[in-house]
């Protein structure tokens, strides 16, 4: 990392429709080391709108990390990133799967549609913080993304 | 030459000088013949017909009709034809010998005649003549025999080939589910069998009309298929015979005193001069009737046709109690496969939905917990403990209940598979648990079995673990144990731990059954009942022999090979 990524706010955005998910990912990441801004949508819908740039995100920053629920209204998380994957604007972007099922087919689909990485949310706060820990420093400092 | 006291025979000899013959006469009555004499061919016919000789002696030339054509008269006709004649010619005499013969003449003799050579000649073809009618009756008995036994033959073959129809019937009937298809087959092979001018399956519907619903017909018949007849066609007695069982014979439809001018009338549509009629009975209810008519005339119903009749409509009865079995038994796995379909959907639910708002209450317990700890009082810090507690308890109960619900919808199909492999491995994921108690698991013997794996890994982890969990003072022992009986094995996971009270032995295995507190014991009751589950499904069963404080031996069964 030189100096002058130091200061650049990293853009997450966030898919997913549960408030109480939303509030306790915000919480985790303020307590977070990295300066980062969490752009949150609640549905596929917006999710691909806010990625494509389209009204009413017309001047959405592109996200550096997507965290992406699967049970999603509208368009479902894998909708989302069966979209992202195959656009090529979009597909270097890590997205991370983030979500309570643990069903195989979703673990499946999921990674057939070239998700980064596959974590079920835990239900134990420390374990959350920790899982959340672990995405923003594996995803936002460990691992070298390419530069626009 | 000697009188013989016996006629050896008639001779009729035919000549127009008769004088010439007192020595042929007296020659031929000494050898023992009874001579007669006529002196022109006609008499000789008269003679011929009512005395029937053994022999005619013919002379050729005599005045009116000459010996030819004497010949072929006697030959004509039936009654004298099969008389011997021997022609009568003088040296002199051109005549034609080939005629002769082809007349039907048997030889000839040259007169003067030569009396030895006559007589030679006459026993000789009376010998010849004696001979063949023998060999003709023999012929006409053997003839006889030959024909007797032809006629029980095809007596015995028709016999065979009905019975050989009948069973390709009763086996089309059988083999066949769709039940257009029995019918169909049943009418075309009862007329085939029978040579009957209709057969017709007749339905006899709940409102009480009643329409063919099968029917082959001679060509140029009416059809019955097609028509609804109201339920007055039945009268109730008739009715109520069918109901019974009882079949219905008319042999002469025109002339029976016992059945109605109206039905005498109604049968006229159709041409009906005989018929015959079975009862279809399906588990006691009268489902039709199996009706054969003659239009060409009256009909005398033999026992082998009324028996055939009958065993069809049995067979044809028992086909439609498998079709309507059948048409159940797809409902009822239309509907399983429906209700499986949605117990996946619960599983899923419960995967994802059921367990988001349980970590929201968890989570946010904690994150109170984590910033406000020390700023709260001590109940404060219990209260939050115990709410989260009961959330974790939740969470294991959704995943235990998962689990229950997935022996039967992620059920893998069954293969070759080691127990002792499964108990190893059930051994491994209880690691943690057996090293915290110091607990001894030990198996031996244990069989291959036909199985799905994961399942009898996940019996025999249930098990062990319920014999370590519910250990005594003393250190746990498992044994695991199996033993071949009748097709089955058996398998016994015995341990050393409190034991189960023998009145609690078959509750269990309830969902959700417990018999101790939780504070001692953590669990959610549903891991006997996932246990039976699978011991279920795979054809076998599960049950436990036990005494408070003497340890508990579970049992199970497994058939050999399994079942699928």
């Amino acid at each position: 990392m030189n100096s002058a990524d130091v200061v650049k706010t990293v853009e997450i955005l966030l898919v997913e429709d549960n408030p109480g998910d939303i509030r306790l990912t915000q919480e985790v990441l303020k307590e977070g080391r990295i300066q980062s801004r969490l752009n949150v949508v609640e549905d596929g819908e917006k999710a691909i709108a806010f990625l494509n740039r389209i009204e009413p995100y017309l001047h959405a920053p592109l996200p550096d990390l997507v965290l992406l629920d699967l049970n999603l209204p509208r368009r479902n998380g894998l909708e989302v990133l069966r979209m992202i994957k195959t656009n090529e604007t979009l597909r270097h972007i890590p997205v991370v799967v983030f979500t309570t099922s643990q069903a195989k087919e979703d673990i499946k689909n999921a990674y057939n549609l070239c998700a980064n990485c596959y974590i079920t949310k835990p239900i134990d706060l420390e374990q959350f913080v920790r899982s959340v820990k672990s995405i923003e420093d594996f995803w936002l400092t460990i691992v070298k993304l390419p530069q626009e | 030459m000697s009188q013989n006291p016996v006629s050896k025979g008639t001779i009729l000899v035919v000549d127009d000088t008769p004088t010439n013959l007192e020595v042929l006469f007296d020659f031929l009555s000494n050898a023992g013949f009874k001579v007669l004499f006529a002196e022109d061919g006609e008499s000789a016919i008269e003679k011929a017909n009512y005395a029937m000789p053994d022999l005619i002696l013919l002379d050729i030339l005599m005045p009116g009709i000459d010996g030819f054509e004497t010949c072929r008269r006697l030959k004509e006709s039936e009654l004298t034809r099969s008389i011997p004649v021997i022609f009568l010619t003088a040296l002199t005499d051109i005549v034609d010998k080939v005629r002769g013969f082809s007349l039907g003449a048997v030889d000839f003799v040259t007169k003067p005649l030569h009396y030895e050579e006559v007589l030679a000649r006459v026993e000789t073809h009376l010998r010849i003549q004696a001979l063949t009618q023998q060999l003709q009756a023999q012929n006409e008995l053997l003839e006889h025999e030959v024909q007797e036994r032809k006629q029980a033959e095809a007596a015995l073959q028709r016999q065979n080939q009905r019975a050989q129809l009948f069973a390709e019937v009763t086996l089309k009937i059988r083999q066949s589910l769709q039940l257009d298809e029995v019918l169909r087959t049943t009418v075309t092979e009862v007329q085939n069998i029978l040579q009957a001018d209709r057969v017709l399956i007749y339905r006899l519907w709940p409102n009480g009309t009643g329409s063919g619903v099968a029917e082959a017909v001679q060509a140029g018949l009416p059809h019955v298929m097609g028509q609804t007849f109201p339920e007055e066609v039945f009268p109730d007695e008739t009715r109520k015979q069918y109901r019974q069982g009882r079949m219905r014979k008319l042999e002469d439809v025109e002339h029976d005193q016992a059945i109605s001018a109206c039905l005498v009338e109604f049968l006229k549509q159709f041409w009906v001069k005989a018929k015959l009629v079975v009862p279809i009975l399906t588990k006691h209810e009268l489902w039709g009737l199996l009706i054969v008519h003659q239009c060409s005339g009256p009909r005398r119903w033999t026992e082998f046709e009324t028996d055939l009749l009958q065993q069809l409509a049995n067979q044809i009865g028992i086909a439609l109690t498998q079709a309507q079995l059948l048409e159940q038994e797809t409902l009822q796995r239309q509907e399983l496969s429906r209700s499986n379909a949605e117990l996946q959907q619960f599983a899923y639910i419960a995967s994802h939905d059921l367990q988001e708002p349980l970590r929201m209450v968890t989570s946010y317990l904690q994150l109170i917990e984590r910033r406000y700890k020390g700023q709260l009082d001590a109940d404060a810090d219990d209260f939050i403990q115990f709410a989260v507690d009961g959330a974790v308890r939740m969470r294991t109960l959704i995943n235990d209940l998962l689990t229950y619900s997935r022996v039967g919808t992620q059920a893998h199909p069954f293969e070759r598979m080691s127990c002792s492999k499964a108990v190893e491995n059930a051994i491994a994921n209880l690691k943690v648990a057996i090293e915290e108690n110091q607990a001894v698991v030990t198996y031996q013997d244990l069989p291959e079995l036909e199985a799905d794996s994961i399942q009898i890994t996940q019996l025999f982890q249930n098990l062990i673990s319920n014999a370590i969990k519910f250990r005594g003072r003393v250190q746990p022992q498992v044994a695991i144990e199996a033993s071949h009986q009748d097709d089955v094995w058996r398998f016994a996971v015995k341990d050393n731990g409190i034991g189960i009270d023998p009145q609690y032995a078959e509750r269990i295995f309830v969902i959700f059954q417990r018999l101790n507190n939780r504070v001692d014991y953590a669990g959610t009751g549903i891991g006997l009942a996932v246990c039976k589950k699978i011991v279920e499904r795979h054809g076998g069963k599960i049950w436990v022999q036990s005494e408070l404080g003497k340890g508990a031996t579970f049992y199970f069964t497994i058939p050999d090979g399994g079942k699928a």
